[in-house]
């Protein structure tokens, strides 16, 4: 059912005891509501990070019309689109209660909202 | 559409389906608000005797035993009632949400239930205290001051020590058992007025 209209889509998991916050900040071990992610960002020192940046591991947050907090994504591929001269990037989340997906990061359900920005919590050396 | 489809859509897995895609509270009620389905009940409960049929249900569904390993199948069917209801009979939303608040493994619908129950409970300290005349915020101050007194007055009249029936909680005339916060300070606060006292003596 879900399938349908994602064809693109790869299950990876059958679960509903997380939601997608759940899944990339709290261990896959349960719900997290939207209105908290701003501040799980600023404590965990998440940054704002450009698409050319991107790597695995790396987050991306989806926002609704209203511009709120709608769904986070764990990006596990990330590579130049040369042909159309943009970046593909390949996702894994967890949609609503309906299990965790791999997918194409523009491939969400209408209520999970756009994906907005890119975050990256990593740690980089300094010279 | 006649009401036994609708209940029977709502009650099904597509629909929860749709409906779970939400990663949060407020996606969730508005992907419902915005659902065919649901539409059609609010619809629907316009007539008479819908929106008690839709209430005769939601209770019956609550009530069900389920698998305590798995998530309640009917919790998504149960969050749409409550919410048809809220929009369409305030008059059977409470009663409604004390019947949903505890059916067991729910998620959406023990939310739901839990705000509509303390939406009611504001609406009736609001209420009380436009009687009285008062702040609602000081209504519950005024409310553990006077159970205080009552304690003291029904210790003394039995006979206790009124330090030592509140200390151990006198099951039988204790009152604070129906406060839900601030026993501790009334508490705190009736020592010290006593250790006061003694001083003083």
């Amino acid at each position: 059912m879900v399938l349908d209209n994602h064809p693109s889509a790869q299950l990876r998991s059958l679960t509903g005891t997380y939601n997608c916050f759940g899944m990339a900040f709290a261990n896959r071990r349960t719900c997290i509501e939207p209105i908290h992610v701003q501040m799980i960002l600023d404590d965990d020192g998440y940054k704002e990070i450009s698409p050319q940046d991107v790597m695995p591991g790396d987050i991306v947050i989806y926002r609704d019309n209203r511009g709120e907090v709608s769904h986070v994504a764990v990006v596990v591929l990330h590579e130049p689109d040369v042909a159309n001269a943009k970046w593909k990037t390949t996702v894994l989340s967890q949609w609503g209660a309906q299990g965790e997906y791999v997918h194409d990061h523009l491939d969400v359900h209408q209520m999970l909202g756009t994906p907005d920005k890119f975050y990256s919590e990593r740690r980089i050396a300094t010279a | 559409m006649k009401l036994e489809d609708v209940l029977r859509e709502i009650e099904g897995p597509k629909f929860a389906a749709e409906a779970n895609f939400a990663s949060g509270s407020k996606a969730f009620h508005g992907g419902l608000r915005n659902h065919r389905v649901f539409r059609g009940l609010v619809e629907l409960m316009k007539e008479p005797n819908v929106p008690q049929a839709v209430f005769r249900r939601m209770v019956e569904l609550a009530s069900r035993p389920v698998q305590l390993p798995f998530e309640n199948p009917y919790d998504t069917a149960l969050t749409t009632y409550l919410t048809a209801l809220d929009l369409n009979s305030p008059e059977l939303v409470e009663r409604g949400a004390e019947a949903v608040s505890k059916a067991p493994n729910c998620w959406w619908a023990r939310e739901m239930s839990l705000r509509v129950l303390e939406r009611a409970h504001q609406g009736q300290m609001a209420l009380h205290s436009s009687q009285l005349g008062m702040n609602p915020n000081t209504l519950g101050e005024t409310v553990h001051a006077l159970l205080e007194d009552a304690v003291a007055i029904t210790a003394s009249l039995q006979g206790y020590d009124v330090n030592a029936s509140i200390k151990l909680g006198a099951t039988n005339l204790n009152p604070y058992r129906v406060i839900p916060s601030g026993r501790r300070t009334v508490i705190r606060y009736r020592r010290r007025r006593h250790r006061n006292k003694a001083a003083a003596a």
